[in-house]
């Protein structure tokens, strides 16, 4: 695996991710694979923020702990990526920034007049660009691409477009005259594997996971979105807000999350699909509403996107802290299903599936996600987009014909027996008001044709199977046992998880959601190639299959790599199958694992 | 059919109410089914929501598609109910503590929007399933199990608060008044926008003050008094008047509902209609 990382590095408000962006589509365009991570803290301007991209000639789906390649805007932001940067970097920065005496002699420092020729470009601003610019011919890269990009960045006409496209040639021809880019040795290697793939024909995106969620959304009709702005869930809202009127999705704000999740269920009763999302913080508000929906039997989909916590906690920063929340939120017993994505093909496809999951047991679904996952950008084909579950709503009557169908007209109930005790615990339901034209069932057909009604009580309390309160204790054990029994089925449906790498692996690395890349990339490392590690990644968390119980002992040794203090999928495991896996990797400082740091710990265990 | 396909009876569940002997719900619910009937909406295209509380349990009485809800959460379900499906009358039925006090940013939010749905809140100032305490509606003074040395925080004014965040019909009526409330549902009902009725309700176990004696000294009839429903600011002063109470519409005007305010729902209710994956289009940002 060639792999090289670039990071851009300033203050916020010095477009430091559109700039990377550009740069990561170049690299997209050329052929490359490409991982985009970003840092930043919770403010407007100033601060330190980073846009790091990782390009392989191979998939690449985590960040390196390291870069090769640093542009540093301020001499604060030089000061502190220093010590984050590999030996022998190259350093591009502005002419008249201070450097930092902590520089080593091999590293190559690049001072130019980034400023100054930006401003003969038309702005201060377009600094960065200047940068790409300098750095793409530094890179022996073509400029036509980024041309392009840029055009689809700004436009291709205008007084914005013209000044970016001549900050970047003037960037690109600066180098050509001061620089002998023959002496940056240590890259000759990836750019000869890159001159490879220029020919390859590309059908890659360059997308993150809530982009790919919102997309998978979209695909599996759901119709309305309702959410609270709260990073990093927010850009899940901004995406189906601003497509709306290509998606026809219906987008509503909220004015807390209590709101967000019962305006979800609402609709969902009302025969929509519907779906809510928010970060730790925002679903604690929403814990009332998701113990609602276990009571109701209404089917919802919850994009829980992590950011280390308790309260406030990093708002901008990566933990997986939030699983043992998630999985026993909300008051009383009540089936739920958590889902975790791995990267975005997973989160295009499983927000599909757990809308289906949602709809066929009514039961709420979680995909669970965090920063990391969330808000980086990997590089994936096209294709992946055309994969469309089929759309399966569930026992879900549409239509006064259907209503009146044998199998529901042996119910005489005054109203619809919405809770009807079934094998499999889910019982059908109606949808209130008109469906194909046809008006759905009102009591005065059920008098005069013999036909059934369609109104029912969505009751939360305790029910009894017409859905009327009913407090009597037969009535309540058999209401819970049928709940309960969704679980059980869907439990049967739940596939094993995945293994990636070699199957007679001396060890196996266990992950769940966004630490599928991390784990992956470590395993890709030169030396590690051979050294028969696998990863077993684990994308659905709740319930657990069935056999896991046999399916794990299979393997020789385990080692837990989660994003968070207490191994809480480790303690999944160990309550619903009684294994312990001793060995963890464990991190929690608002950062996902380095693929470098996975290595590290191995090394540890193995001493 | 003749015109009296759908009567009051016709609304009417076999499930008898748990409400104490004199109740205002019994008033309240006698008022909805009226008024269902009197404009003959049909049951399959009525959701009621309904809170939690002693009028909240009306929701095994009146036979339509019910939701029954959380404390103080009508109204968001009624606006998500509203968004999947415009062409649906949806009410929300709660009490005064689950109402404006658990409820509260959710009642000021839903006047906001203007979303088209009817707010009936069976104000007894007094929070009763829960055996009698001290609600946000409850006077200064008032002696209740929270209360026991008297209420020492100030009420808050639904109608004032109802004006001021922007419903665009505001009225008040009384649980022992049913043709008088039957009259201001149907108004209600037929309003585009946000409807909010607060009624005057008699708790006959727990609140021993505002009585419905009490309130008979005090109300007096708003259309009776020359009011007129299109000043706002003769609302508003209307709705700040104590000493006698007065019941009817303050206000009402004619303002774009939430729902209407999306291009996605100018033709069919949304659940008839179906999300389009426009991959090609949705794909180019992305290349």
């Amino acid at each position: 695996m060639n792999n090289i990382s670039i990071k851009i590095a300033g203050p916020a408000g010095f477009g430091i991710k559109v700039t990377g962006q550009i740069l990561a589509k170049v690299f997209l365009r050329l052929g490359a694979d490409v991982f985009a991570y970003t840092e930043y803290p919770s403010l407007i301007r100033g601060g330190h923020n980073t846009y790091q991209i990782d390009i392989s000639d191979t998939d690449v789906s985590s960040p390196s702990e390291k870069t090769d390649i640093l542009i540093a805007f301020t001499s604060e932001a030089l000061s502190k990526e220093i010590n984050n940067i590999n030996n022998e970097a190259i350093v591009i920065c502005d002419e008249k920034i201070t450097l930092d005496s902590r520089l080593r002699e091999n590293d190559k420092v690049v001072m130019a007049p980034l400023v100054e020729i930006a401003k003969n470009a038309g702005g201060e601003l377009m600094k960065n660009t200047v940068a790409l610019g300098l750095l793409l011919k530094i890179l022996n890269l073509p400029l036509e691409k980024a041309n392009e990009v840029l055009a689809d960045t700004f436009g291709n006409k205008g007084e914005v477009a013209e000044q970016n496209k001549k900050a970047l040639k003037e960037g690109y021809e600066w180098t050509l005259k001061h620089l002998n880019t023959k002496t940056l040795k240590h890259l000759n290697i990836f750019l000869n594997s890159l001159k490879l793939l220029k020919d390859k024909n590309n059908d890659g995106l360059l997308i993150t996971g809530n982009q790919a969620c919102a997309l998978g959304a979209i695909a599996a009709g759901c119709q309305i979105y309702s959410a609270y702005p709260m990073t990093p869930a927010t850009e899940i809202l901004h995406y189906l807000e601003a497509k709306q009127k290509i998606t026809n999705m219906i987008i509503h704000q909220g004015e807390d999350e209590i709101a967000v999740i019962h305006s979800a269920l609402g609709a969902s009763f009302a025969g929509a699909r519907t779906a809510c999302g928010t970060s730790g913080g925002g679903f604690a508000l929403m814990t009332e509403g998701l113990s609602l929906a276990g009571q109701l039997e209404l089917p919802i989909v919850i994009f829980e996107v992590m950011r280390p916590g308790p309260a406030t906690g990093l708002p901008t920063w990566t933990e997986q802290g939030d699983l043992s929340f998630v999985l026993t939120a909300g008051h009383g017993d009540f089936p739920r299903a958590v889902l975790a994505p791995g990267n975005p093909a997973d989160c295009f496809k499983l927000t599909q599936t757990a809308f289906n999951i949602a709809d066929k047991y009514q039961i709420p679904v979680f995909v669970l996600s965090d920063k990391f996952l969330g808000e980086s950008a990997y590089s994936i084909s096209a294709e992946i987009f055309d994969k469309i579950e089929l759309i399966d709503r569930g026992r879900i009557i549409k239509s006064l014909k259907q209503l009146n169908t044998k199998t529901l007209k042996s119910d005489t109930s005054e109203i619809f027996a919405r809770y009807k005790l079934e094998n499999d615990g889910v019982s059908w339901r109606t949808i209130p008001g008109v469906d194909n034209g046809e008006h759905m069932c009102s009591s005065t057909e059920h008098n005069e044709n013999g036909l059934r009604c369609g109104e029912y009580i969505c009751n939360s309390d305790e029910h009894n199977e017409v859905g009327f309160s009913d407090e009597v204790n037969e009535v309540r054990k058999k209401m819970v046992d049928k709940r309960q029994q969704k679980l059980i089925e869907l439990q049967k449906k739940i596939p094993l998880p995945k293994i990636y790498g070699p199957a007679d692996a001396e060890m196996t690395l266990v992950c769940w959601g966004s630490m599928l890349g991390p784990c992956l990339d470590s395993i890709k490392i030169q030396e590690y190639k051979n050294k028969k590690i696998n990863v077993l990644h684990f994308s659905y968390i709740y319930p657990l299959p069935n056999s896991l119980d046999k399916f794990l002992k299979e393997f020789k040794k385990l080692v837990l790599v989660e994003n968070n203090k207490t191994a809480q999928f480790g303690k999944l495991i160990r309550q619903e199958i009684g294994l312990e896996i001793k060995d963890k990797i464990l991190k929690y400082d608002g950062r996902p694992i380095w693929k470098e740091e996975i290595i590290r710990e191995i090394e540890k265990l193995k001493n | 059919m003749s015109s009296q396909k759908f009567t009051p009876q016709f609304y009417t569940t076999s499930y008898l109410p748990t409400w104490c002997p004199g109740c205002g719900d019994f008033g309240i619910l006698a008022a909805i089914k009226n008024a269902l009937s009197e404009l003959q909406i049909s049951p399959h295209s009525i959701v009621i929501v309904y809170g939690i509380g002693c009028a909240g349990n009306m929701n095994n009485n009146i036979k339509c598609y019910a939701f029954h809800s959380l404390h103080g959460r009508t109204l968001p379900v009624a606006v998500g109910v509203k968004l999947a499906n415009k062409n649906l009358k949806v009410i929300t039925v709660a009490g005064d503590g689950d109402y404006y006090g658990e409820g509260g940013n959710h009642f000021l939010h839903t006047a906001r929007y203007n979303a088209d749905i009817l707010s009936i809140v069976c104000n007894n100032r007094l929070f009763s399933l829960t055996t009698g305490q001290s609600s946000p509606t409850s006077e200064i003074g008032m002696i209740s199990k929270t209360t026991p040395y008297g209420e020492i925080k100030q009420p808050l004014n639904p109608i004032a608060l109802s004006l001021a965040a922007g419903a665009t019909f505001v009225a008040r009526g009384a649980a022992f008044e049913i043709p008088h409330l039957t009259d201001l549902i149907k108004q209600g009902l037929e309003h585009k926008g946000f409807a909010h009725i607060d009624v005057f309700q008699q708790c006959v176990t727990f609140n021993k003050t505002q009585t419905v004696e009490w309130y008979k000294e005090k109300i007096y009839k708003l259309e009776e008094a020359g009011h007129d429903t299109n000043n706002f600011k003769a609302a508003l002063d209307k709705s700040l008047e104590t000493e006698k109470l007065p019941i009817g519409v303050f206000y009402e005007t004619e303002k774009p509902s939430y729902e209407d305010g999306f291009e996605q729902l100018q033709g069919k209710p949304l659940v008839e209609q179906k999300t389009n994956y426009a991959k090609e289009e949705l794909m180019k940002e992305f290349m």
